[in-house]
C-alpha cells in the first residue's frame, strides 16, 4: 500500500522533465546492464548444498511392558509394547530450552494446551510458529535448504514424507526411541504407523489419522416412507450405508431437488456433497473413487495394493480405464449435488454439511464427525451415520486388461494424515524429542483426538483413541461415538489400506491432478481428456524429476514388492 | 557537497539496497537460466535459455494465467476509473454529508487484501452466502458465482473494484480540489453546463493524475494474487488463474525455481513495457 504513496510522492514532488527515446532507451539498458552484472554475481553465489544426515547411535536394552487397550465394539487388544530401556537416560530438564514448533494454526491448538504442562515439568520453552497451510512447505524447504534448523519439531502432512524424509531433512526417530523408549508403539495403528516411515524407519510419528469415509443422514435414510419410495423407484431397499459409488449414485438421486427434513420450510436439498473447488483438496475425491474402480486390494505388488505409478516403469495409472471411470462416476455425482459445490473447499463443505444441512450424503476426513458433536450451529447432532469409503461394482485389472465384474472396496488413507519429527538441523534434539514423545503420549493425545481440550484437528490414530467412555464423556453421543470409531478404525487398522502418494514432486503431481479434475467439472475437458492430459503431465513431472530415483522412492514409500 | 563524507552517509542506504535489492534480482535473474528444482535434491545447473523456450514454446497454462491477467487489469482499472472519477465529482460539488461519504467510501482501502478475499469468499458463497440469500429473498435467481467461469471473473474483478475505487475515489478528490478556481467560474460565467465543464475542463486538466493512476493501478492489478489465492484458488477449471499466483505455485509449490524465475522475468518486462509505455505518454502531457 505504501508504494502507492511513494509513487505518488514521485510523480507530485520530481520536476517535470521531458522523457525522449534517447533517455527511455539509456534507461532500459541501464537497468538490463544492472541486471546483468547482478546475474554474474548471483551466479556464483552457490546455494548451500544439501546433504543425507548422519547418525551416531546406539542401541543397548530392551523392556516389555503391557498395555490393555479398549476398542469400540467387540475389539479388545491386549497389546504388548516393546519399548526400550535407555542406556543414557533422557533428561527431563530443560532448563530455558527453546524448542520451536511449525505447524499451520489449527494442528497448532494441541500444542498450545500440552506446553503449559510440559514447561512446568522441564523448564524448557516451547515457541510455537504458525503459518497458513499453503505455506507450512514452502516455509520447511527454505529452512532445510539453508539447514538453519529454525524449527525443531515440525508438525506437517504424511504426504510430505518423501520431500522432507526422502530429502535427508528429517531426524531418524529410530534411534531414539531404541535410546530412550517411546509411548506404547504397539499402540500406533498400522496405518498411521505405514505414512510415519520412510525406508522401514520412523522419521516421524503420527499426529492426526486421517482417512476419508462416508457420512450419510441416518434420519432421513432410515424413514420408512422414505424407503418405500425408494424400494418402487430404484427395485432394492435403500441400502443404509450405501455399499458401493453405483449405489452412492441412486440415493443421491433419490434425495435430490426436495425437501428431506423439512426442518425450514421451503428449502431445497441434494443429494451429496463433497469438496471440489479447484486449488483446495478435491484430487482426494477423485482419489476415493479410483481406489475402487482402478486398484485390486493387496499386500502392494506391481499390480496390487497401491494406485498412482507402476513401480516397473514409473508411468501413472491415471489413465487407465478405472481411473476414467472413477471420473465419470465422480462427474455423474455432481449433477446431485448443491449448485455451489464447485466452490466447497474443506471449510464451507463442513459449513454446508453440518451447519446447512445441504445433503444427505457427504465425503470428507473424520472432522466432521467431531464437528456433529462439538459445533455449536451444527444442525445434524445425532442424525449422521459413518461408514467406510464405498466400493465399486467392478474393478479394472491392469495385468490383463480387461474389467472384474465383482465387488471391490479398498480403504484408503487420503492425505495421509498429520505427522511430527524433528528437524535434522535442529540444535536441541534432545528436548525436541521429549515434547515430542510428551505430545504423542497416550495420556495427552487421547484428550485432542476426542476434542476435550478443544481442538478439533487431530483423529485417532492410536488404538487407544478408541475409548468410547472418553467419547461419551466429552458429548458424544454412544451409538453414534461407537458407529464413528469403529469405521475409523477399521481403515486405520487395514493392513491393506492405501497409503497416499509420499513421493518427492507430491504437490506437483497433485495440483496437476486437480487442475484437470477442475477441468471437467466445468466440461472444458471429457474423463478421457483429462486423465490423458493428467498422464502426460505426470510423465513430464517424473522426467524432470528423474525416473529412476522417483522410482526407487515409490517403491521404498509403499514397501511394493516388485 | 563533494566532500568524501558523502558517501559515508549514503553508505547505509547503498548496502541496504544492493543487499536487499540488487543481489536478490541479481540472484533471481541467474535462476532463470538454471534448472533448479528443489524436490529433485539436486544443485542448480546451468541450461541456458531452456526455461524461456519451455515457456514460450511448452507452457500453454502460462499464456492462459497471462491472458486472463490482462483482461482482469483492463477491465478493473477501467471500471474503477470511472467510478472513482464520479464519485470524487460528485464529493467534490460540496454535496451534504459529503465528509460522512468519504470515510465510509474509504474504508475497504483499510481491508488486507486477503482479508477482503475470505470476507467475499464467504458472502459470496453460492449455497450459504449472505449475497445470494438477498437475492433470493427478493425473488432473484442465485448466482453461480465461482461456479461458471465468467461470473467468477467478474466476481473478482468486483472485489477489486470494491476495493481499490476508493484509492482512485481519494486520489482524484484531492486532485480535482487542487485544481485552479479560475478556468471553472469563467466557463460558469460562459454559460457552460456542469457536464461540459466536466468534460471540457476538469478531465482534461486532471489528465497527468489519471494517467499515473492507471499506472499504479494497473502495475498492482498485474500482480494480481491475493484474491485469486482467498478466493477462486484459481478455479472453476483454470479460468481465474493468474500469472502471479501460477508463478506462485510454480516457485513454491512445484519448487521448480529456475522456471518460476523465467516466468516471473517474463512478468516483469511485461510490467516494465507497460510502464514505459504509460509514462512516455504521462511526460508528453505534462
Amino acid at each position: 500500500m505504501y508504494i502507492y504513496w511513494y509513487i505518488w510522492l514521485f510523480f507530485t514532488m520530481s520536476e517535470p522533465k521531458k522523457m525522449n527515446r534517447r533517455a527511455i532507451l539509456g534507461t532500459v539498458a541501464g537497468v538490463i546492464g544492472g541486471l546483468a552484472v547482478g546475474a554474474v554475481v548471483g551466479w556464483t553465489a552457490k546455494p548451500a548444498e544439501v546433504g543425507p544426515v548422519a547418525r551416531t547411535e546406539t542401541v543397548t536394552q530392551t523392556a516389555i511392558r503391557t498395555q490393555t487397550v479398549t476398542a469400540p465394539q467387540t475389539v479388545t487388544r491386549t497389546l504388548t509394547v516393546t519399548g526400550t530401556l535407555p542406556q543414557v537416560g533422557l533428561p527431563d530438564r530443560f532448563d530455558g530450552v527453546e524448542v520451536t514448533v511449525m505447524t499451520q494454526p489449527w494442528n497448532m491448538c494441541p500444542v498450545k494446551h500440552h506446553r503449559t504442562n510440559w514447561e512446568a515439568t522441564t523448564r524448557g520453552v516451547v515457541r510455537m510458529i504458525e503459518f497458513p497451510y499453503a505455506e507450512l512447505r514452502p516455509k520447511a524447504m527454505d529452512d532445510f535448504l539453508a539447514k538453519a534448523g529454525t524449527y525443531d519439531i515440525l508438525i506437517f502432512p504424511g504426504g510430505l514424507m518423501g520431500d522432507y524424509a526422502g530429502g535427508g531433512h528429517l531426524e531418524n526417530l529410530d534411534p531414539w526411541i531404541e535410546r530412550y523408549g517411546f509411548p506404547a508403539l504397539e499402540d500406533l495403528l498400522p496405518a498411521t504407523r505405514k505414512v510415519a516411515e520412510w525406508g522401514g524407519n520412523l522419521y516421524a510419528v503420527p499426529y492426526d489419522g486421517d482417512c476419508h469415509m462416508l457420512y450419510y443422514r441416518k434420519d432421513v435414510m432410515l424413514n420408512p416412507e422414505y424407503q418405500r419410495r425408494f424400494r418402487e423407484e430404484y427395485g432394492y431397499p435403500m441400502p443404509v450405508p450405501p455399499k458401493t459409488w453405483e449405489e452412492v449414485l441412486d440415493v443421491a438421486k433419490f434425495f435430490n431437488g426436495w425437501d428431506w427434513d423439512k426442518e425450514r420450510p421451503g428449502e431445497t436439498k441434494y443429494g451429496i456433497a463433497f469438496i471440489a473447488k479447484r486449488g483446495t483438496q478435491a484430487q482426494w475425491t477423485l482419489l476415493d473413487l479410483i481406489a475402487q474402480y482402478n486398484v485390486i486390494p493387496g499386500t502392494p505388488t506391481r499390480y496390487a495394493g497401491h494406485m498412482f505409478f507402476d513401480p516397473v516403469t514409473m508411468t501413472p495409472l491415471l489413465n487407465e480405464p478405472g481411473a476414467v471411470e472413477a471420473l465419470k462416476m465422480l462427474l455423474e455425482l455432481k449433477n446431485y449435488a448443491p449448485p455451489g459445490l464447485l466452490g466447497y473447499g474443506f471449510a464451507e463443505f463442513r459449513d454446508a454439511y453440518v451447519k446447512g444441512g445441504v445433503a444427505v450424503l457427504g465425503i470428507d476426513w473424520g472432522d466432521v464427525g467431531i464437528m456433529e458433536f462439538m459445533d455449536p450451529a451444527s444442525v445434524v447432532k445425532g442424525k449422521l451415520g459413518y461408514a467406510p469409503l464405498p466400493g465399486a461394482s467392478k474393478v479394472w485389472d491392469r495385468q490383463r486388461g480387461r474389467w472384474i465384474n465383482k465387488y471391490n472396496q479398498n480403504d484408503y488413507g487420503d492425505f495421509g494424515g498429520w505427522v511430527m519429527a524433528i528437524s535434522a538441523y535442529s540444535k536441541k534434539k534432545e528436548a525436541a524429542f521429549h515434547l515430542l514423545r510428551y505430545l504423542n503420549d497416550p495420556a495427552q493425545s487421547i484428550l485432542d483426538a476426542t476434542g476435550t481440550i478443544g481442538c478439533w484437528g487431530s483423529n485417532p490414530y492410536r488404538y487407544s483413541h478408541f475409548d468410547l467412555e472418553k467419547w461419551v464423556a466429552v458429548g458424544f453421543a454412544e451409538d453414534s461415538a461407537r458407529e464413528y470409531l469403529a469405521v475409523i478404525q477399521k481403515i486405520l487398522s487395514n493392513p491393506l489400506h492405501l497409503i497416499d502418494l509420499k513421493i518427492p514432486g507430491r504437490d506437483e503431481y497433485y495440483d496437476k491432478l486437480d487442475a484437470h479434475l477442475a477441468k471437467a467439472f466445468i466440461g472444458e475437458e471429457t474423463p478421457e481428456q483429462a486423465m490423458r492430459a493428467v498422464y502426460d503431465e505426470w510423465e513430464q513431472v517424473t522426467e524432470s524429476l528423474g525416473r529412476e530415483r522417483q522410482r526407487r522412492l515409490y517403491i521404498e514409500s509403499l514397501n511394493i514388492r516388485v | 557537497m563533494t566532500s568524501p563524507i558523502k558517501w559515508l552517509f549514503l553508505l547505509p542506504a547503498i548496502i541496504y539496497l544492493v543487499a536487499l535489492t540488487m543481489f536478490p534480482l541479481a540472484w533471481s535473474l541467474s535462476l532463470a537460466f538454471m534448472d533448479w528444482k528443489l524436490t529433485k535434491a539436486s544443485d542448480p545447473q546451468f541450461v541456458g535459455l531452456d526455461n524461456f523456450i519451455r515457456l514460450f514454446t511448452k507452457d500453454a497454462r502460462f499464456w492462459s494465467a497471462l491472458s486472463f491477467t490482462a483482461f482482469y487489469v483492463t477491465v478493473a482499472a477501467a471500471i474503477e476509473l470511472t467510478l472513482g472519477l464520479i464519485l470524487a465529482v460528485i464529493l467534490a460539488s460540496g454535496i451534504k454529508g459529503g465528509r460522512i461519504l468519504r470515510v465510509i467510501y474509504i474504508i475497504p482501502l483499510a481491508v488486507p487484501p486477503i482479508g477482503a478475499a475470505f470476507m467475499w469468499r464467504m458472502m459470496l458463497q453460492e449455497d450459504v452466502g449472505i449475497v445470494n440469500a438477498i437475492l433470493t429473498f427478493f425473488g432473484i435467481e442465485r448466482i453461480r458465482w465461482f461456479t461458471d467461469p465468467w461470473t467468477a471473473r467478474i466476481g473478482l474483478i468486483m472485489i477489486d473494484v470494491w476495493q481499490w475505487t476508493p484509492f482512485i475515489f481519494l486520489a482524484l478528490l484531492a486532485a480535482i480540489r487542487a485544481l485552479p478556481v479560475e478556468p471553472l467560474e469563467a466557463a460558469k460565467v460562459d454559460g457552460a453546463s456542469e457536464f461540459k465543464v466536466l468534460q471540457k475542463i476538469i478531465i482534461p486538466l486532471l489528465k497527468p493524475v489519471i494517467v499515473t493512476l492507471v499506472l499504479i493501478r494497473c502495475i498492482d492489478a498485474f500482480k494480481l494474487f491475493d484474491l485469486v489465492y482467498g478466493v477462486t484458488g484459481g478455479g472453476p477449471g483454470l479460468s481465474t488463474e493468474s500469472a502471479s499466483f501460477y508463478i506462485y505455485l510454480v516457485g513454491r509449490s512445484y519448487f521448480d525455481l529456475g522456471y518460476a524465475s523465467a516466468a516471473s522475468y517474463i512478468m516483469l518486462i511485461i510490467m516494465m513495457a507497460l510502464s514505459i509505455t504509460l509514462l512516455w505518454r504521462l511526460r508528453r502531457t505534462w
